[in-house]
């Protein structure tokens, strides 16, 4: 696992995110022990904690993982999936601004593979 | 000048908005999520994403991920004297929730008969070919029987399965030894088998040891193992379990558990009642299933009878070591027969049951074990024969079939083509 580079960044994104997601495992971790918050309640807090643009979104997953934290690396995976879901690959690319790296010969073998069979 | 510190910040935000910031393990994390149509369409993305979802290792943790459904394959009826019109094989899908819904089953042509489910990849049995089908990524393999095996085989003497140390998919063929004069619905003996390793060459014959066998009861793959029933002589209430190796190519004979009514003696048979067995999978682990059947049903079906009174679901810890634990132990009302589909009929805790009269239950096998209470009504399954039904656990999965397509068995759709002037 690498860590997250927290370098050359705008100083208001990293006092932005490292804050949020440490006391958000606080407050998750306090949970198990003190009486449980109401399901819908951490369910809208889960909804608005993700509502952030995708750098941050990006931390946070980085974060988890390296912290090991399940229950944000789940929730915050699950959004970028939810991102990810009903798009084409195109309208993912500009989303997620991937780098298409395939030559029209390429893509016209991964398109020929989806169709392999349904002869 | 400032315009270049603008354009430098932007392409800063423009690096750290991009996903390929992700590390392949957390790339993994969020494309396990996804359903397996949209990771169809993601194959052209990029490089990576193409990687990762060609990769055998994310593809099985994906599998496992995925919602199992009971799939219940309904076997296609003849027309005859009582139903005017042939009635195409049908498969109904029950989801976790066991709501049901009718398969569009694209993959299935109407003599399809369905023999095995493993890991998303369906098999069927066909007049000339066997069919190996992924109905979720529309992939399919057509694959020539043994040598000599007539059109008209039997379905349940083919079998398929995974082990997951090899990473191999198997199909398995019992060859029959003739027997003239055997009345059916009686067991019948095999002395060898036939393997086909898929990607891998023909079919391979395997030696066996002589013992009756009742794969018309089912068989299951758990764990890299086939199991099957078997009858055995001097064996407790006469049954033996049978589990064939799929990486070693071994058999072996596992000593059923302690079951109810029996004093464990070895010897003979014990004063136990007439009790119907059935080998299955729940929970991902081999079990054997006992319920006393009701003796009035007839003869030729006395191995596909209906049970009532107490069902066991025996679950085996430790094939290794023969050690069975029980399970599940519910009363089934002795005012209803049901009878079960095969081979697997217990998902999420619960049983479907068929009863006479074409209705399809669910019943709850945990907590208290009330007469009538916990079947739920699912469906009718008529003009469908309720003691016809097979059931399978399936999930949807990315498993390919076209790494497969390079071996010597391998055949066309339209294999046999028709002679020519036709």
């Amino acid at each position: 696992m690498t860590a997250p580079t927290m370098t050359s960044r705008s100083p208001t994104s990293t006092q932005r995110s490292s804050p949020r997601s440490l006391s958000t495992a606080r407050s998750t971790s306090s949970t198990s022990t003190a009486a449980a918050a109401p399901a819908e309640d951490l369910k809208s807090f889960d909804a608005e904690f993700v509502k952030v643009d995708r750098a941050t979104l990006f931390d946070l997953i980085l974060a988890a993982n390296y912290l090991n934290i399940k229950g944000l690396l789940d929730l915050t995976c699950q959004t970028v999936a939810d991102m990810i879901k009903d798009n084409t690959p195109e309208e993912i690319r500009k989303i997620f601004n991937i780098k298409n790296d395939f030559t029209p010969e390429e893509e016209a073998e991964v398109r020929k593979e989806n169709q392999w069979a349904f002869e | 000048m400032a315009s270049d510190a603008n354009d430098a910040e932007q392409a800063t935000e423009h690096q750290l908005a991009s996903i390929s910031r992700l590390t392949p393990d957390v790339l993994h994390e969020i494309l396990l999520r996804l359903p397996v149509s949209t990771l169809q369409r993601l194959r052209g993305t990029c490089h990576q994403w193409r990687g990762v979802l060609s990769d055998p290792c994310f593809i099985m943790d994906h599998a496992n991920r995925a919602p199992e459904h009971l799939l219940l394959f309904l076997p296609r009826l003849e027309a005859s004297a009582s139903l005017k019109t042939a009635m195409p094989g049908r498969v109904k899908l029950f989801d976790e929730k066991w709501s049901v819904s009718t398969w569009a089953a694209s993959s299935m042509d109407p003599d399809d008969h369905l023999f095995a489910c493993c890991n998303g990849l369906l098999c069927f049995y066909r007049k000339y070919t066997l069919k190996i089908v992924n109905p979720a990524t529309g992939q399919r393999l057509h694959l020539s029987k043994p040598d000599g095996r007539s059109p008209r085989d039997l379905y349940y003497l083919y079998s398929f399965g995974f082990h997951p140390a090899t990473g191999e998919y198997k199909l398995v063929y019992f060859l029959r030894e003739p027997r003239h004069g055997r009345s059916s619905g009686q067991p019948f003996r095999f002395d060898a088998i036939q393997v086909h390793t898929l990607g891998e060459g023909g079919w391979r014959d395997v030696r066996a040891p002589r013992e009756s066998c009742l794969v018309n009861l089912g068989v299951v793959n758990v764990d890299g193992a086939m199991y099957w029933l078997a009858e055995e002589e001097g064996a407790c209430c006469g049954v033996a379990v049978m589990a064939f190796d799929l990486k070693e190519e071994t058999f072996s004979s596992l000593r059923p558990p302690p079951l109810r009514g029996c004093g464990g003696a070895t010897d003979g048979p014990c004063g136990a009642p007439a009790l119907s067995y059935y080998v299955t999978e729940v929970e991902k682990k081999a079990c054997l299933v006992t319920a006393p059947f009701s003796s009035s049903a007839p003869r030729w079906r006395r191995y596909n009878a209906e049970v009532s009174g107490r069902m066991d679901v025996w679950t085996l810890e430790s094939r290794g070591e023969d050690r069975w634990s029980l399970r599940y132990s519910v009363d089934l009302s002795p005012s209803a027969p049901r009878c079960v589909p095969q081979p697997c009929f217990v998902r999420g805790g619960k049983v479907l049951l068929h009863g006479r009269d074409g209705d399809a239950f669910c019943r709850d096998l945990r907590g208290g074990g009330e007469d009538d209470g916990g079947e739920v009504r699912l469906l009718n399954l008529r003009p469908y024969r309720y003691y016809e039904t097979q059931a399978y656990l399936y999930r949807e999965t990315l498993v390919p079939l076209d790494v497969y397509a390079g071996a010597a068995i391998v055949r066309s759709p339209h294999w046999p083509l028709p002679p020519p002037g036709s």
